[in-house]
């Protein structure tokens, strides 16, 4: 590398890796989370994170800012010049080493759980199975078309006034509502939720001289537009698992002489191919196969039996908090005992 | 109409005779399952009548004493003005202005059953959509029918007031001399019954027909039917222990043992020792009752579950017998005065100083007890409410304070007077946050977890122990940095305010990390920037601020002292702020009503450091 190029990327990472960006950093970033957090009471959970969070730059009125994603890249960035290129390497230092690693790895896992986790819930009536992992706020449009084959379209790809071909002939769309509930008997439009797994979206199709609104199901259930009548439906984007759950049982057990419960419990049967086996989900017991983690999430009741909703997710990065806690752990450690023995050294002194 | 029929049922049964006092000292020791756990009868009298009562910690023997008029002579109880009606509600009910503040369950029928139909309605709608007057009325209404079944509880084994002629109840294999129970009865219900039909196929249903002993036939068989009904889903109070492995841990009422066959031959025998309970109690023979009530306990201990069941059950009893947290409050809140008063250099100082010291060991020894002591009685992990966050953090306070004390250099009574003075201010704060006078509660669904209570839980509440510390080292540094003259009653605590925050960083940062690891095993997530999580974080983040800035030189004394100080209100608003916005997935902590002592604390606490802050910057200016 010429001289130049030397000096220049000398000079690149002492920048990067000065400590006045942690020393202003760390609170704009405590500064943005309070705002985030408060945040969440009005705009919910999921928009706050987008907002403040999640989000390179955060709108405070027409004011742009830098948002959290953005601080905690720069943090990430100072830290790992710092602890790749300037770390002192010595045996007094190995606590704070030992520290920034595990701090790192954490860091390096949330982002890679950001960019590659899947995460989705399924909502399986007892005695019934599904194999389909529904998205929490994208539903899309299934419906079988003129040929037999069975067509989806997102939700935010609809239009009014678009032709849809299905197999009992065109169908004109008239409305699409991100959020819609009942009024007299009709289908109202509704504001968003704020939570958007609490939207339940619906389309309003003209078929022939037929108004046919379709609703996504109240509870989550899945719909199959084989099984509608006419062939098309409103359902949350699904993605399919390589193995199916069946629910044999839900069960809800109250400490006795209370509603207080003390544990959800699905009993379910999971195929793959030929192989079946029983399995239990319950808090804090979840269910993990082939990559894929199932929680228990919550349940609901119909006049035909219990429901189990379960949270699946798949993130392959899973492993990684665990290694972090235990290196951030070991080096917040052996840094307290490093100091507690230079002090006593120095007492004696 | 069921309240009707309570009221029918329970002339069925006499009044108990006066008693002096009554010795209730075994009769607390039986235990009962309320509330998804098993507690002494004590704890569920206090919890009954506090309920009714609207009173958070009312007397103990007085409760025990309703209790027991409550389930051996319910009639009686009928009487007893136990529950609170507001202003408002007094108005609704149509009850005229009176000075009276309680109400008996006799009192209140009538009024409530004219209310029936709109209660009916009410109770169909979320809770959250009704006024508070609908509110109270429901929540009245909802109370007298768990009266109701608490005083049908024993109604199987009472004694029966029957006027029966010698020569009947010998026909019938009753007892000749001694009352009757129901349970008796109903072993004559074929006798009975067949005589009846005979009398009402000779002589009708005209009462006024019947002999004497015809009469008494008619009224029994009247009495069984209605008396059955009465009992039918009777569960409030599950006094008898499993009997068989199917019923797993849940225990039965004694209708429950009766109805769906939950009995066996010692559950028989246990039911017999409440039957003489019931007829010494009702005799007013005090000796007697406490006998046949020690008898019950040596029944039934036997057939508890768990480990060191019944030594559990009295342990609880002496919990409430001794309020261990508040007396620690009060011996720390004197600790510190005696600490002032040992500024003195006089004999008082001395002797002062000596007693504060001997005070604060007593106050920290009764601390770790009490703890210790509420672990035994759940058989649990410390920590799984806010309230017991509180107490688990103000122990590790005082002993990283006592640490601290022994090992310092130069006066140290200060210190202990400080550190005293915090931990009562935890403890007297802690009050708050109890449910009711014990705070014993199972855990729910999410929290039954007793690895992830030992170990995310415990971390965590012990580094906000560590910053509760650390904050009080910084103010006492702060003290040091503006006024020359504490330097010789303070001795420089500057290194230790170093280690004190790196062991916060240190809990406060691993703690927040397995809190984490919990999330994924029972959400699906690491992280969801959930309130409780991001208030973990701001005090992880405040830390690492502050340390790394005082490595790098941007962080100089003034703000390290300053901000270390500030960790007060930091762990303040992650530790019940983010509760008041009731969002999120750690929503079962929630509180409300703290916002505005919160907001007082907040600014009370910047408006001490910023003086002091101010105060020794100008110092050192000059």
């Amino acid at each position: 590398m010429p001289a130049s190029g030397k000096k220049i990327f000398q000079r690149a990472t002492m920048l990067a890796a000065h400590p006045a960006i942690v020393f202003w950093a760390v609170p704009y970033l405590m500064l943005i989370l309070v705002l985030g957090t408060l945040a969440q009471k009005e705009e919910g959970l999921y928009l706050a994170q987008a907002n403040f969070f999640h989000a390179f730059v955060t709108w405070l009125g027409p004011v742009p800012l830098p948002g959290g994603a953005l601080v905690i890249l720069l943090l990430t960035v100072n830290l790992l010049v710092k602890f790749l290129m300037f770390s002192q390497w010595s045996w007094r230092k190995s606590g704070i080493i030992l520290s920034h690693l595990g701090v790192l790895l954490l860091l390096g896992g949330g982002l890679w759980t950001a960019q590659t986790a899947r995460e989705g819930f399924m909502v399986i009536p007892e005695n019934g199975q599904s194999s389909r992992m529904q998205s929490y706020d994208q539903a899309e449009l299934a419906y079988v078309d003129a040929t037999g084959a069975t067509r989806t379209i997102p939700l935010q790809d609809l239009q009014a006034g678009q032709t849809l071909p299905l197999q009992a002939g065109d169908a004109s769309v008239k409305a699409v509502h991100r959020n819609a509930g009942s009024m007299n008997g009709e289908v109202v439009a509704l504001p968003e939720a704020l939570e958007p797994d609490a939207n339940r979206s619906a389309v309003i199709l003209q078929l022939g001289d037929k108004i046919l609104p379709l609703v996504e199901d109240m509870r989550g259930l899945e719909c199959d537009p084989i099984a509608a009548q006419p062939k098309v439906c409103v359902r949350r984007k699904g993605h399919i698992l390589p193995f199916t759950v069946q629910l044999t049982d839900f069960r809800q057990e109250l400490y006795p002489a209370s509603n207080i419960v003390r544990a959800y419990t699905s009993d379910v049967l999971v195929t793959d191919g030929p192989v079946q086996w029983p399995a239990t989900i319950g808090m804090n017991k979840p269910l993990r196969y082939r990559g894929y983690t199932l929680y228990q999430s919550s349940f609901d009741s119909s006049q035909d039996g219990d429901i189990t909703v379960l949270n699946v997710v798949r993130n392959t990065g899973r492993l990684l908090p665990y290694l972090a806690t235990a290196v951030t752990g070991a080096g917040l450690l052996l840094h307290l005992l490093i100091m507690w023995g230079q002090r006593r050294r120095e007492q004696a002194l | 109409m069921i309240r009707l029929l309570v009221l029918w049922v329970l002339l069925l049964w006499p009044a108990a005779a006066h008693a002096d006092v009554m010795d209730y000292s075994q009769f607390a020791r039986l235990p009962v399952q309320v509330n998804g756990r098993v507690m002494p009868l004590e704890r569920a009298a206090v919890l009954h009548y506090g309920f009714f009562m609207d009173e958070r910690d009312p007397d103990s023997y007085a409760a025990l004493d309703w209790f027991a008029q409550t389930l051996f002579a319910p009639m009686g109880a009928l009487e007893q003005p136990i529950f609170t009606v507001d202003a408002t509600l007094r108005q609704t009910l149509g009850i005229p202005p009176t000075d009276v503040t309680l109400f008996s369950y006799a009192d209140l029928m009538p009024l409530l059953a004219k209310q029936e139909k709109s209660v009916t309605t009410l109770m169909e709608r979320d809770r959250a959509d009704l006024s508070a007057e609908e509110r109270a009325l429901v929540t009245l209404y909802q109370k007298t029918v768990i009266y109701g079944e608490m005083l049908r509880t024993l109604t199987p084994i009472l004694p029966l007031e029957t006027r029966l002629t010698p020569e009947l109840a010998k026909q019938l294999n009753l007892p000749v001399d001694s009352p009757v129970t129901y349970l008796e009865l109903k072993r004559a219900e074929g006798k009975v019954t067949a005589r009846l039909k005979k009398i009402v196929a000779s002589k009708g249903m005209q009462l006024d027909r019947y002999t004497p002993d015809e009469a008494a036939l008619a009224q029994m068989a009247t009495a069984l039917t209605f008396i059955e009904s009465g009992g039918a889903m009777n569960g409030v109070l599950r006094l008898v222990p499993p009997q068989w492995r199917e019923n797993g841990n849940e225990w039965a009422s004694p209708w429950q043992v009766l109805t769906q066959g939950k009995g066996s031959p010692q559950s028989a025998d246990y039911l017999n020792d409440w039957a003489f309970m019931a007829q010494s109690f009702i005799a007013g023979d005090a000796a007697m009752f406490a006998a046949t009530s020690a008898r019950a306990v040596r029944t039934v201990w036997p057939q508890l579950d768990g480990p060191y069941a019944g030594a559990r059950l009295d342990a609880e009893i002496w919990y409430d017998v001794l309020p261990v947290f508040t007396v620690c409050a009060w011996a720390f809140l004197a600790t510190a005065i005696l600490a002032l008063v040992a500024l003195k250099t006089n004999t008082v100082g001395r002797v002062a100083g000596r007693l504060a010291v001997w005070l604060f060991a007593f106050g920290l020894n009764l601390v770790l007890v009490g703890i210790v002591w509420r672990m035994f009685i759940m058989w649990r992990p410390p920590i799984a409410t806010l309230y017991e966050t509180m107490l688990f953090s103000a122990a590790v306070l005082v002993m990283a304070g006592a640490f601290i004390i022994r090992r310092a250099q130069g006066a140290r009574l200060a210190l202990l007077g400080i550190t005293a003075f915090c931990t009562s201010l935890v403890l007297f704060i802690s009050g708050f946050f109890q449910n009711d006078a014990t705070d014993f509660e199972p855990l729910i669904a999410v929290l039954n977890t007793p690895f992830w209570l030992g170990t995310h839980v415990v971390m965590i509440t012990a580094g906000y122990g560590a910053c509760l510390m650390t904050a009080m080292l910084a103010h006492l540094c702060l003290l040091r940095h503006a006024y020359p003259a504490a330097q010789s009653r303070i001795p420089d605590l500057s290194a230790w305010l170093h280690v004190a925050a790196l062991l916060s960083l240190f809990l406060v940062a691993v703690g927040t990390i397995l809190g984490g690891v919990w999330a994924d095993q029972s959400w699906g997530r690491f992280w969801g920037w959930d309130p409780k999580e991001n208030g973990a974080l701001l005090i992880v983040l405040w830390l690492v601020w502050l340390l790394h800035g005082k490595i790098s030189g941007h962080v100089k004394t003034a703000l390290w002292l300053g901000g270390l100080a500030g960790m007060t209100i930091i762990q303040a608003l992650a530790w019940f702020g983010v509760n008041l916005l009731n969002t999120g997935l750690h929503s079962y902590g929630f509180i409300d009503s703290v916002a505005d002592g919160l907001a007082l604390f907040c600014l009370i606490q910047m408006a001490v450091i910023l003086f002091l802050v101010w105060k020794g910057k100008t110092r050192h200016a000059a």
